[in-house]
């Protein structure tokens, strides 16, 4: 609920801005733009009653205004400082009259009032006072201390901060804080800073009673939401003694000593949401960086070369090298023999058929090629004519005439495959003849047959062969690495977005020497000696060495594990920032796994479970981005569950239920309650303890870290 | 439908040549070293076969009683051939029609 307890409407001093003036209407479109359910006019030394009166009617719908000033105040400090008075609605008539009678005909730059008249003329009116604290125009020491001694109740003392840094600081100390817009320049009012209550408080009584932690308000406020009571472990690592704890369906915090069991309730509640099949979410900041290392870890048995766009694994390429023998040459003694007996009969002289150069030419892959490439032609005709693509011709004649020419390019098509068959078989059948002549000569005359061809064709043809499956082995293997895809992890800050880049490669003789083995699919050593005796095979594969190179390739082959393209793959996943790898410190790890986490499953979980999420991160960094994403999810009605040493995490995420697990002398103890009422009461014997003190005594070193962490951001913001 | 082609042998001095009995004569020289002569009668005969897919043409040498070299090598040749064109018939039945 968004609450703005500092709005100015008017310029009334010299150096206000003029763009504090707002009109009825730019009033009323802004504060519904901006959201804000609660505002309190405050201009500085003056309260216009009728522009309240009608500024208040014109959001009636949308936003509940209170009457309020933003005075100078000063008495004992030496310099002035402003103290804003908002107070009861339904006694604005007499703020009007009291202000009137307080501030006259003086004007706004010039009057100040003392801290004993704030604090004895305003009590009949409920007033809450808020005071400029760690930021310009701030009370002086002197009468901030005397404000807070002479206040007729002093939970409704409040201060302002410059910023949200500071605020959470200052509330974990229980000084109580409240953020307002003071607005400048109503153009942008929707853009400025304004206090957001956990709880939706109706009107201006029930906000007092919030400040003054009314715990039978608070406690109805909280049975509101919804609750699970939950039998978790974490006295013991046994298992032995379940106790129940309440859990919110908001944030709940778990606090307490070192050593008591947070990390165990979380555990607990973990098996029980899994086991109800109820989406959790668990993060355990002290595994982070196994966390990111799983992240970087190959999975290179995930991928294949169709990854790399490769259209087969080439296993038959590799086999086709495997098994590689030379063809046949005809030796010279064949030619001897067949012209040493020749002239023994003069019809074998006269057959010259044999004697015919073969044509060696086999083009039955390309015949069956182009008989397919038919049959999808047909197929298709046949689904066009028979499915309703008619209707898209404006006249039948159309139809019937697109039918015609399809007919006419079948018809040529299956032509061309039967003249294509023809000439193929035709070859064949040459080649056939002369075989087949030459052997009826041989076996008739007993004259050995005339060779028809030397072996050489063949001979070159598969050396040839062998030849191009070695370089399409090779032209694969020396593919760019492909970017599989990224996976965005979160912002670190100004130095830019992480990311886990997930390539994939072929290993090649170039490249092997340089990945990681952990990124290999196979075993790099036997990548390597395959690659390495199939470059020799590429080396020897026009030498008379060939036939051994081959044999080493092959034994290397048929024993190893490494038989296509996929067992070359590597797989590499590799952190970036922006686009430079980068490697992250643990605070950055941190910060990226919470981001990545919460991000990733915000929409698919319904529960959160985080286990001391502030390990390695800075207060800073915990209040502006950890805070509001764990709010966020708190708003989208996840159940969030943070054990925590972390006060600002305990804190600002405005959790609604406090689990406090103590533990004495092996004596343990839980507690439950929460901050709203301050009161934290054991489930063992009924012993109620203070929620601040044991918040103090437990988060981040209790008193003393508060003190230097306020110190620190006063001085800084 | 089956139908035999009786194949003969025709001598002509140093000559000896295989003629077909087809309507249309045709006929494949046992003396020519031509092998676009060759392919052209592989062509013919098997345009031939496809046209007329119902027929399944059966060869049968003649016997010309004769006992020289060109008769023992036509013989054995068209049986070979005959053979062959058994598997040829085969593939036809794929092709396109």
């Amino acid at each position: 609920m968004l609450v703005d307890l500092h709005v100015h409407t008017k310029k009334c001093k010299i150096g206000d801005d003029e763009t504090r003036e707002v009109t009825e209407q730019l009033f009323s479109s802004k504060v519904r733009l901006s959201g804000v359910k609660v505002l309190a006019i405050t201009n500085h030394n003056c309260f216009d009653f009728e522009q309240y009166k009608k500024f208040k009617k014109c959001v009636a719908d949308v936003c509940d205004v209170w009457p309020g000033i933003e005075f100078d105040v000063k008495q004992l400090s030496s310099k002035s400082g402003h103290v804003i008075v908002v107070v009861n609605p339904d006694k604005a008539e007499d703020f009007n009259t009291l202000i009137q009678d307080l501030v006259g005909d003086t004007s706004a730059d010039s009057f100040c009032i003392t801290v004993d008249d704030l604090c004895s003329r305003f009590n009949k009116l409920d007033p809450i006072f808020i005071a400029h604290y760690i930021k310009p125009k701030s009370l002086g020491e002197d009468d901030l201390e005397l404000l807070y001694n002479k206040i007729y109740n002093k939970n409704r003392f409040l201060k302002e901060p410059s910023n949200i840094v500071s605020i959470g600081v200052l509330n974990a100390y229980d000084q109580r804080c409240v953020l307002g817009s003071d607005v400048k320049d109503w153009n942008i009012y929707e853009n400025g800073t304004f206090s957001d209550f956990k709880y939706n408080f109706k009107n201006y009584k029930n906000f007092l009673k919030l400040l003054d932690k009314d715990s039978t308000y608070i406690n109805d406020l909280l049975n509101q939401g919804q609750k699970e009571i939950i039998d978790v472990f974490g006295d013991n690592k046994t298992k032995q003694f379940p106790f129940k704890i309440p859990v919110y369906n908001d944030v709940n915090i778990v606090f307490g000593d070192k050593g008591s069991g947070k990390s165990e309730i979380l555990v607990s509640l973990n098996d029980y949401y899994s086991s109800k099949g109820i989406p959790v979410s668990f993060l355990v900041s002290r595994n982070n960086e196994s966390w990111f290392s799983n992240l970087l870890l190959p999975i290179p048995s995930l991928y294949f070369s169709s990854n790399l766009g490769c259209k087969s694994n080439l296993v038959e390429s590799f086999v086709g090298i495997s098994n590689y023998t030379d063809p046949q040459i005809v030796e010279l003694e064949s030619y001897k023999n067949y012209f040493r007996t020749i002239t023994k009969n003069k019809n074998s002289i006269l057959i010259k058929v044999n004697k015919i150069s073969k044509i060696n030419s086999n083009n039955d892959a390309f015949v069956r090629k182009i008989i397919a490439e038919h049959e999808s032609y047909k197929s298709f005709l046949s689904s066009f004519v028979t499915s309703d693509t008619y209707k898209h011709f404006s006249s039948d004649d159309d139809f019937i005439n697109l039918q015609k020419h399809l007919l006419g390019v079948i018809s040529k098509s299956a032509n061309y495959c039967k003249s294509q068959w023809i000439i193929n078989k035709a070859n064949f059948l040459v080649d056939f003849t002369i075989d087949s002549i030459n052997t009826a000569v041989s076996e008739s005359t007993g004259v050995p047959f005339l060779p028809t061809e030397t072996g050489f064709f063949k001979f070159a043809n598969e050396r040839i062969k062998l030849m191009k499956n070695v370089e399409l082995i090779f032209e694969n293997l020396n593919r760019d690495q492909v970017n599989i895809d990224s996976t965005y992890l979160g912002k670190l800050g100004s130095k830019g977005s992480g990311s886990v880049i997930n390539v994939c490669g072929f290993v090649n003789l170039l490249n092997i020497e340089k990945i990681d083995s952990k990124c290999l699919k196979q075993n790099k050593t036997d990548c390597k000696e395959i690659l390495k005796k199939l470059k020799n095979v590429q080396s020897e594969i026009y030498t008379k060495n060939l036939f051994d190179k081959v044999s080493k390739f092959k034994t290397t082959y048929d024993d190893g594990t490494i038989k296509s393209l996929d067992d070359f793959i590597f797989n590499k996943r590799t952190f970036v920032l922006e686009t430079h790898p980068y490697k992250p410190s643990a605070g950055e790890i941190a910060i990226l796994s919470l981001e990545y986490e919460i991000l990733k499953n915000k929409t698919n979980k319904r529960v959160f479970l985080f286990d001391e999420p502030e390990l390695s991160l800075g207060n800073e960094y915990i209040e502006t981005n950890i805070v509001p994403m764990i709010k966020d999810l708190a708003k989208s009605g996840k159940t969030i569950v943070i054990a925590t040493h972390n006060a600002n995490i305990a804190v600002r995420t405005g959790a609604v239920n406090s689990i406090l697990k103590t533990v004495n002398n092996s004596e343990y103890n839980t507690f439950v309650g929460s901050m709203y009422t301050n009161e934290l009461t054991s489930i063992i014997n009924g012993e109620i303890v203070k929620w601040d003190s044991e918040s103090e005594r437990t988060l981040e070193g209790g008193e003393k870290a508060f003190k230097e962490r306020g110190y620190y951001y006063g001085k800084n913001y | 439908m089956e139908k035999i082609i009786d194949v003969k042998i025709e001598r002509k001095e140093s000559e000896a040549i295989l003629t077909f009995g087809f309507e249309e004569k045709m006929s494949l020289s046992l003396t020519s070293d031509s092998q676009d002569e060759l392919k052209d009668f592989f062509i013919k005969l098997l345009k031939k076969i496809v046209d007329n897919k119902d027929i399944v043409y059966k060869l049968n040498f003649s016997d010309d009683g004769q006992t020289d070299l060109f008769h023992d090598v036509a013989e054995k040749y068209i049986k070979n051939l005959d053979n062959e064109l058994a598997s040829v018939y085969v593939e036809i039945n794929k092709l396109p029609r």
